[in-house]
């Protein structure tokens, strides 16, 4: 599962995830990468299941989000 | 145990060992699950347990066999995921991850994975989004050879893809859904009905001095097409340019070397040593 939002909103989620997990910081610095949108308006992250944020969640990613190459 | 294991596991003792790149020297990439060249004292992988997210390294055996009962004692019954594959070549071209649900998996609940009918251990990309990177591309110039130890797993994804250059579509090898293998250069692709049938297999592929491309899937040799252009496709390991779900790979690999060099006199001894040592029906 996804969650949708700003880019700052999805690094907001990606930072309380990090934060809460206590990564290295070196070999493991991030939960998930940003996911953006071609249209480059909305950005998604994968979902941790010990976390939840108040965006909007969606349990895949439609074709939109990804160009045919 | 805590603290960082090396690639010896007891100081001093070094036994006789010959690894694939004493007898092929000058890889450029070379990442395996076993020890690849005697003079090779870094770890094979850096792994991080999901219990805690404490990182250690693995290395070796005193035979060149990733040192399994380190990676378990480590993992403690949780499952272990590689944030650095280690290239053996002494290139450093490491493929790196430092998203923790993008590293690909390697122990689960403590037990080491395997491809099946198999025993040596395995990295698994099993989950979309995994992939690993290296700092930056190597482009392949003229002759090539590389090869991978690979299992397609049966979920795989309609466009898996193995190696794909940086930023760029144009340049890339895929596994599809029905078992066909992709490898697009400089944007024209060519493609294998197929090849991948579910079962490890030992893939290789080559461009020799004709510039002819072969494949090769269990040392048989599939298709020859031709091409000239630069391939940099040494990048970005199991999803495509843009990171797109739809593009993971799935798959379990053991050990991918890269030669940017006509080896095709020495491409059934490569293969010998690659299936002798994981076993792998030829």
């Amino acid at each position: 599962m996804y969650y949708t939002g700003t880019k700052e909103q999805c690094e907001e989620y990606n930072s309380l995830v990090v934060s809460g997990e206590k990564y290295d910081g070196i070999f493991t610095t991030d939960w998930a990468n940003l996911i953006a949108h071609p249209s480059q308006d909305k950005f998604a992250i994968l979902v941790h299941s010990n976390y939840t944020a108040e965006l909007t969640l969606v349990d895949s990613l439609s074709s939109d989000w990804f160009l045919d190459d | 145990m805590n603290g960082l294991s090396l690639g010896l596991t007891k100081a001093g003792f070094v036994p006789s060992f010959t690894g694939l790149l004493q007898a092929h020297p000058n890889a450029v990439g070379a990442y395996s699950l076993r020890r690849l060249n005697k003079d090779y004292k870094e770890p094979l992988i850096t792994v991080r347990r999901a219990s805690d997210n404490a990182t250690r390294t693995i290395g070796f055996t005193p035979s060149g066999d990733l040192h399994v009962a380190d990676l378990i004692d480590f993992c403690g019954g949780t499952d272990g995921f590689v944030s650095v594959w280690h290239d053996q070549s002494g290139n450093g071209r490491h493929f790196n991850q430092t998203s923790a649900s993008a590293q690909p998996k390697i122990v689960s609940s403590s037990n080491i994975i395997t491809m099946d009918g198999l025993t040596k251990p395995c990295v698994e990309f099993n989950t979309d989004g995994m992939f690993m990177d290296l700092d930056s591309a190597f482009t392949f110039t003229n002759e090539f050879f590389m090869h991978f130890v690979i299992e397609d797993l049966t979920n795989s994804n309609s466009f898996g893809v193995l190696l794909n250059a940086s930023g760029s579509a144009n340049n890339r090898i895929r596994i599809l859904a029905n078992g066909n293998s992709h490898i697009r250069i400089n944007g024209t692709a060519f493609e294998e009905a197929s090849a991948f049938d579910g079962s490890p297999t030992f893939y290789a592929i080559e461009r020799n001095s004709s510039n002819e491309i072969k494949q090769y899937f269990k040392d048989t040799l599939d298709s020859t097409d031709t091409d000239s252009n630069d391939f940099p496709v040494l990048f970005r390991l199991g999803i495509n340019q843009a990171a797109a779900s739809n593009h993971s790979l799935k798959a379990k690999i053991s050990e991918m070397v890269f030669y940017n060099s006509d080896v095709t006199a020495r491409r059934t001894s490569i293969t010998t040593d690659v299936t002798d040592y994981f076993s792998i029906t030829i």
